[in-house]
């Protein structure tokens, strides 16, 4: 039930909003203003006792002394509108049901009730100018001798539409007491939210913090997932022993419920963050949440149907064996292994690729396409048969082109014996032993010579290329200082 | 060649993961694309892997350096089913595998580059004897790669401009 407050002595919509709302907010949930007809005041009464409200609207009213107020209660808008708004007093009006006009022509009695009126009865007498047609429309209404809502509404909706146009089609609506409009926009939920106190005791320690942040963080996902609903970005209160409150912002690459991503990412918060007193409170709150569906995804990208799945196993791997997903950061080191610092994988838990947008495969050779002569290799596990001759494709086939020989680096260099032989300026390796097997050399590409640090831990290798008697080719190097020879890589 | 599958499941918009149980990968010849896990032990390396493959998002998943074995195999072969994924064991234990590969560099396959006094100076391409076997089917291929010349910097010192060779 809607119910709608009108009154001539009002003198502006800032003045109901102003005064009005907080008083009628006492009996009622919800009030919403209106600038037309000269202000209206709108109370939510639906699910509640509207005759209740309506009076205890009138009764809130005239206590702070407004006594002129007219009070409509209708199934619809439109109906309580037009019941708020008729019987002012304007000739050929008339007093309709439901209608009570406080210290007017239309007195309150003591036991009045406001009866909830049928729509089309309570606006079938009533003029079509209580509608507010346009002029035009009124003039044309007036032609075809068509006075109140009732006789309006009786007509056919196809010939409203072909005579009226649009705006006869919407008036007749209203006359029929069809009103669609939103009065009352949806009550937005109470986004998640878990908060802890203490008072004995102070904490500055990062893994207890982040003990009492898994426990909020219980509660905080459980609610999403209850509603259906990620969320994208946290904030978490820290309330300080000195009075002051650390507000930080959590983020995540992709809306997410996942308690395991989110302790993740307020783990990585904490041990970064220097706090300049201890914690006495936590508040964390869900602060941008979205639905849980309607997600649109790329029709044509194949790994967006298990983004969810992979963001929680990289989540998982994360949380439990920490930065393991890594990408490397190169410089320009002389020593190749003295290059490179892995670093965690940017996005790592939201299962996005950082490349590989491509579409077409770069030099790659897609399903279709028929493999070269001889190379057919990794089959793809989930289609049936990787057995060529079968009707099943052998798939992940890469190009001969875009495979190369690449150096591999042994953690740490390992010492071998070696067999040499003397050239011009340099000995060069006919032979090592490795693990108790000499393997010889059939041809060795160097030295490659690469020294440096005058500061820190000097160097000075002479690098070989070595192709061994079994095929592979190996990295060797003879240290120059320790007069050592060391086996650091191969090529593979 | 395990690193161009890796690349064409990514070009392919799938995803690839790399399990680098070793360390061995080179960061200065790693492409991006292909996720790269490194972890600190082979019992990480082998749940990293069962949870890489059960969560289906990956299309090729490949483990190198660590070998399953027995039961760790078992477990990690109901993961592959479970996951739609492909799942490459680098092992001279391929138990359960559906396809085995073996691959071998030829040793006078080299072609080189040679210098003034015909000595070698820089390896061109490598010719590759692959075998591959299934059940009821052996097959092999010599497939001709190059290889990734490997950048030696003779830079006396690291973050200093090498400025050598410029025009004075």
């Amino acid at each position: 039930m809607f119910v709608c407050l009108w009154s001539p002595v009002w003198r502006t919509v800032a003045d109901s909003l102003a005064e009005l709302s907080p008083a009628l907010l006492t009996v009622a949930p919800r009030v919403v203003t209106e600038e037309r007809r000269g202000g209206l005041v709108w109370v939510d009464a639906r699910g509640l006792d509207a005759e209740h409200i309506a009076h205890s609207a009138l009764e809130v009213l005239r206590g702070i002394g407004l006594s002129n107020v007219r009070v409509g209660v209708g199934e619809t808008p439109i109906v309580a509108e037009v019941i708020a708004g008729t019987g002012n007093g304007e000739p050929g009006t008339e007093a309709p049901r439901g209608v009570t006009v406080p210290g007017s022509q239309f007195p309150v009695p003591a036991d009045s009730r406001f009866p909830i009126p049928d729509s089309r009865q309570s606006l079938g007498t009533l003029p079509v100018s209580v509608l507010e047609p346009d002029p035009a429309l009124a003039t044309l209404l007036d032609g075809i001798g068509v006075e109140t809502c009732g006789e309006l509404a009786a007509l056919e909706g196809e010939s409203v539409e072909v005579r009226l146009g649009a705006e006869g089609v919407r008036l007749w609506k209203l006359a029929r007491g069809e009103d669609d409009r939103l009065i009352f926009t949806p009550m937005p939920r109470e986004l998640p939210h878990a908060s802890l106190e203490w008072s004995d005791y102070t904490l500055t320690d990062t893994e207890r913090l982040v003990f009492s942040v898994n426990a909020l963080l219980g509660t905080v996902c459980e609610k999403l997932m209850e509603r259906g609903s990620l969320s994208r970005e946290m904030t978490l209160d820290l309330a300080l022993a000195n009075g002051a409150t650390l507000t930080n912002a959590v983020r995540s690459g992709r809306a997410t419920a996942s308690r395991k991503t989110w302790l993740r990412l307020v783990r990585t918060l904490l041990e970064r963050m220097v706090l300049p007193a201890g914690v006495v409170g936590l508040t964390l709150r869900a602060a941008t949440v979205v639905t849980d569906v309607g997600q649109q995804g790329d029709l044509f990208d194949r790994g967006f149907a298990t983004a969810a799945a992979t963001e929680a196993a990289l989540a998982s791997l994360a949380e439990e064996q920490g930065d393991v997903v890594v990408v490397p950061e190169n410089t320009a080191h002389p020593l190749v292994e003295r290059r490179t610092k892995w670093v965690e994988r940017p996005g790592t838990g939201d299962g996005r690729r950082a490349t590989g947008r491509k579409r077409a495969p770069s030099g790659g050779l897609s399903t279709q396409d028929e493999p070269p002569e001889g190379f057919r290799i990794f089959p793809v596990a989930r289609r049936p048969s990787p057995v060529p001759g079968s009707s099943s494709p052998v798939s992940l086939v890469p190009s001969p082109d875009s495979s190369t020989l690449t150096l591999y680096l042994l953690p740490t260099p390992r010492a071998i014996e070696a067999r040499t032989e003397e050239r011009r300026d340099h000995v060069l390796p006919t032979g090592y032993r490795d693990g108790g097997a000499w393997y010889g050399i059939l041809s060795a590409a160097g030295p490659d010579r690469v020294s440096g640090e005058r500061w820190g831990e000097a160097y000075a290798r002479e690098y070989f290329r070595c192709i061994v008697d079994d095929g592979g080719m190996v990295w060797l190097y003879h240290d120059a200082r320790a007069d050592g020879w060391y086996l650091h890589g191969w090529w593979d | 060649m395990l690193r161009a599958a890796c690349r064409s499941t990514v070009a392919n918009g799938e995803r690839a993961v790399w399990i680098d149980t070793a360390g061995t990968i080179v960061g200065a010849f790693w492409e991006n694309g292909p996720y790269l896990v490194q972890p600190k032990s082979r019992q990480d390396a082998l749940k990293g892997a069962e949870e890489l493959l059960r969560c289906g998002g990956f299309a090729l998943v490949v483990l190198d350096g660590t070998e399953p074995e027995g039961t760790e195999m078992v477990r990690l072969t109901r993961a592959v089913r479970e996951g739609g994924g492909a799942f490459v064991a680098i092992t001279p234990n391929p138990s359960l595998a559906k396809l085995r590969m073996e691959s071998k560099i030829i040793p006078h396959s080299y072609r080189w580059t040679r210098g003034p006094f015909d000595d070698p100076v820089e390896v061109q391409e490598a010719t590759i004897r692959v075998r591959a076997r299934a059940a009821g089917w052996n097959a092999h291929a010599d497939i001709t790669v190059p290889v990734t010349p490997h950048d030696v910097r003779l830079s006396l010192e690291p973050g200093l401009a090498d400025r050598r060779g410029l025009p004075r």
